[in-house]
């Protein structure tokens, strides 16, 4: 009887603890500086997807370019 | 002279007018339908002679040294390989593809989880920073400006501790 209280109530404190930390973590996600750091990862994501699509390009460039000139002088 | 006799004569004379303008009609049409056809001949004549295409053997080093010349009176320039290849990717098909697997390559799941796992990571650390600058401002403000009286019960706190008030207070 004992031990199942202290269970349930331990159970209560790990949900409240879970609870506050996600609920403080939303509330700053949709205040004003919250939204600013999301657009600044944006950007920082976006710049790293376009020095990806940069590399991808250069090296098929590369690769077409050597595929051509091997078969000219085939 | 009698009204009829003039009316007849008046008549002839825009008969005679509207022969010699149909007349004139005529041959205009006739000389616009020789004029055309000529300009069609030749236009045909033109596309019919259309340069060979000039093949990338065709062009060896002894050219290199003079890219352009003037043969004939007209200025032909000499592609080296280098243009050659250049012009073969700059096509719009090649161009596309290039751009697809760019794209491609930046979609693959190791670049995918790199670009998140980056931009999570600076969210955090941009939190964490605001965090700790909020924490610093805190600790900086003196406690007796932050700290309530302890005769609040019972007690009308009329004393200005100087904080901040809202439009209104």
């Amino acid at each position: 009887m004992m031990i199942s209280r202290i269970a349930v109530f331990a159970a209560g404190v790990a949900a409240g603890a879970y609870g506050t930390v996600k609920a403080r973590r939303a509330a700053y996600r949709l205040s004003v500086p919250g939204l600013v750091d999301q657009a600044s990862a944006l950007g920082l994501g976006w710049r790293e997807l376009r020095g990806e699509i940069a590399d991808g390009m250069a090296t098929h460039e590369q690769t077409q370019y050597l595929k051509i000139t091997r078969k000219q002088q085939q | 002279m009698p009204v009829d006799v003039t009316i007849l004569v008046v008549t002839v004379l825009v008969a005679v007018v509207a022969v010699v303008a149909a007349v004139v009609a005529v041959r205009a049409l006739r000389e616009v339908r020789r004029v055309d056809a000529e300009r069609t001949e030749r236009s045909a004549q033109v596309v019919a002679v259309e340069p060979e295409p000039v093949l990338p053997e065709q062009i060896g080093p002894a050219h290199e040294s003079h890219p352009v010349q003037v043969v004939e009176g007209r200025v032909v320039a000499t592609l080296t390989q280098q243009d050659l290849l250049e012009a073969r990717l700059s096509r719009p098909l090649a161009r596309v593809s290039v751009y697809v697997h760019g794209i491609a390559h930046a979609l693959r799941p190791e670049s995918r989880d790199r670009i998140t796992a980056l931009m999570r990571r600076e969210y955090k650390r941009r939190r964490a920073l605001r965090l700790k600058v909020a924490r610093r401002a805190l600790r900086s403000v003196p406690h007796e400006t932050l700290a309530r009286p302890d005769d609040w019960m019972g007690t009308v706190d009329d004393t200005d501790h100087g904080y901040p008030r809202a439009v209104g207070q």
